[in-house]
């Protein structure tokens, strides 16, 4: 027989107000939005929008730039964290380097987005696609070094041993060791760049020119320019929900290779 | 059937510092000979790791080099060197199977997958591992000792010519350790492969080798077959690391000492030593020192006091008290020790052939 205590525990209400906070702040919001969004016409509001040529080609478009983002992060960052993690011996040189890849997350963004616009004018990039991609990869890169580089850190050292006496060479002890361990840490760098790319407005709204028209610029536009909010929180809703789903069937598969 | 390497280390030297403490090799030569089972036998931070790692490729050396039958290996990598190698800690692939842990090898060897199958199941039944029960089993999924038989089998997989392991059955129970240990033996047996196995256990070496090195700091102090080194060590350390000794300081002057009442030619117990003045160290086993006369006339006489008596089962530990504060350990079956009792003096004989003299 165990006995309850008959109070929650001290500890218990710590997590009791930081939960309280967020139901307060998102998801009460949030459930209020959901309700407005439904008001004048109901469900078929969100038909109506997801037949709209308009807002799915939108939808499209912002995906594929989602997913180069994404790729362009995660090849940028595989070697760079390898790198690190691997072959950088001096753990202060080592903290060096990571601070170099995350010091930019300290950084005003509006700073850095208007130093960044000068570097692609100089380049003859400014408001094209492969620079807006650049300032994406350039806002996204810590998101998906730190989890590779963490999981790349996990790894037992002495694995990659035993592998090389089993006759595996550097190339092989990576994708058949290194690889498969590191899965959660590449899962996860992978879905939280893509979830943050998939909605990002600011960046293609500074740096993309006429290429810069995304979902995120739409629902902004939606709710600041046209006060659609109904249409505005649909499109928003559906937005979370296929990237919800997107990241859910990617997570599913991803570590599913694992087990 | 022994297609084992030879073994030959020449000069080989390592410094470096791991975590603060400097680890070292100096001077190391030795041979291993083809299909030996060669234990190297040290403390802690003696070297012994270091050397293996060297064998295996994993390190190199700052100095020497290292021949696999007589063909000069120093700077191959391990990927290319025909080794197997079981770990400490086993690194076993927790991410893999049994069945693809023992096949790592021979995929990455690229061997089409029925002949992998087929080798999986023979390196399998060679550690007792039922393929049916095991094989598709996680490494989560198996006990300490299963674990140590798929790390050896993974080894293994295909057919090295030099084995190598380091302490592997360290961290497992007494009763599984032997039984490893006579496994080890028989496969080793089996195949014929050189294998070369690191320890800090006595026991472990003396049970498994055909030939042992001892090694203190980064040095070999000495080589040779368990008994050899057991009954002739090279100086005081290899005979304390190897059994319960012993040691006893003297003064010689003229090549005689004198033990308590007792004086002793120098000269009996190590020719040579017939006119030696300075310090000598005696080291005397305590199952050299016996309670009753021995046969020939070379035995020496002590006459000492029971301080102590520790029970083992069918031998007793008497600790003597003799001369001075020299106290004396003997090891004693039980039938003779009963009757001695704790204060009472008594004689106990060395055969002068027992004891070693080291003048260091």
């Amino acid at each position: 027989m165990s006995r309850r205590p008959p109070l929650p525990s001290a500890l218990a209400l710590l997590a009791a107000a930081p939960l309280a906070y967020v139901l307060a702040t998102f998801y009460l919001p949030l459930l209020i939005m959901l309700v407005e969004s439904l008001k004048p016409q109901g469900p078929s509001l969100y038909v109506r929008v997801l037949l709209n040529p308009d807002y799915t080609s939108i939808m499209a478009y912002s995906l594929v730039l989602a997913v180069v983002t994404t790729a362009s992060t995660f090849l940028i960052s595989l070697p760079a964290a390898y790198y690190l993690s691997f072959h950088v011996e001096d753990e202060v040189e080592k903290s060096r380097y990571l601070a170099a890849f995350t010091v930019p997350m300290l950084v005003n963004f509006l700073l850095k987005a208007y130093a960044l616009m000068n570097v692609l004018s100089v380049l003859g990039l400014a408001n094209t696609y492969a620079g807006m991609v650049i300032g994406m990869v350039y806002e996204y890169l810590p998101y998906m070094l730190l989890p590779l580089f963490s999981s790349f850190e996990r790894v037992e050292r002495r694995l990659l041993e035993a592998a090389q006496t089993l006759g595996a060479r550097s190339h092989q002890v990576f994708l058949r060791v290194v690889l498969p361990l590191s899965l959660p840490g590449i899962v996860s760098g992978v879905a939280l760049v893509f979830l943050m790319s998939f909605t990002e407005f600011v960046v293609p709204a500074m740096l993309g020119g006429v290429y810069g028209y995304t979902m995120g610029y739409l629902i902004w536009d939606l709710f600041l320019r046209y006060r659609n909010w109904p249409v505005g929180s649909a499109l928003a809703f559906i937005v979370t929900l296929v990237s919800l789903v997107i990241v859910y069937v990617y997570t599913r598969w991803g570590l599913g290779y694992e087990a | 059937m022994a297609r084992g390497v030879e073994v030959r280390v020449e000069n080989v030297s390592k410094v470096f510092r791991d975590r603060g403490v400097t680890q070292a090799l100096r001077g190391v030569s030795l041979t291993v000979r083809k299909g030996e089972l060669f234990s190297i036998l040290g403390p802690s931070g003696c070297g012994k790791t270091t050397l293996l790692r060297i064998l295996a490729g994993l390190l190199k050396p700052d100095e020497g080099r290292v021949f696999f039958d007589g063909v000069d290996v120093t700077d191959v990598p391990a990927y290319e060197r025909p080794i197997g190698m079981v770990f400490q800690d086993l690194a076993l692939f927790p991410h893999l199977t049994v069945y693809r842990n023992v096949s790592f090898s021979l995929e990455i060897a690229g061997w089409p997958s029925d002949r992998i199958e087929r080798r999986v199941r023979e390196v399998l039944q060679l550690v007792r591992l039922p393929y049916e029960e095991f094989a598709h089993r996680k490494i989560s999924q198996l006990s300490g000792g299963q674990q140590q038989r798929v790390a050896i089998a993974r080894a293994l997989a295909r057919e090295p010519k030099l084995l190598l392991l380091d302490e592997p059955f360290s961290h497992l129970d007494y009763k599984i350790r032997i039984e490893l240990i006579h496994e080890l033996k028989r496969l080793q047996r089996e195949t014929g492969v050189t294998t070369i196995y690191v320890t800090h256990d006595r026991n472990e070496a003396m049970l498994l080798s055909d030939r042992l090195a001892v090694m203190k700091d980064g040095v070999v102090q000495q080589v040779g077959t368990p008994e050899e080194v057991y009954r002739s060590p090279a100086n005081a350390f290899v005979a304390s690391f190897l059994g319960e000794v012993n040691i006893i300081p003297a003064k010689a002057v003229n090549g005689l000492i004198k033990l308590g009442d007792l004086e002793i030619s120098l000269e009996r117990l190590l020719p040579g030593l017939g006119n030696y003045t300075g310090d000598v160290l005696l080291l005397l086993r305590p199952e050299s020192i016996s309670l009753t006369p021995p046969g020939g006339d070379g035995a020496l006489r002590f006459r000492v006091q029971l301080a102590e008596k520790v029970f083992l089962g069918p031998y007793t530990k008497l600790l003597f008290s003799g001369w001075g504060d020299i106290r004396l350990e003997a090891l004693a079956p039980t039938r003779e020790a009963a009757p001695l009792e704790p204060g009472s003096v008594v004689d106990v004989y060395v055969e002068a052939s027992e004891m070693r003299v080291y003048t260091d």
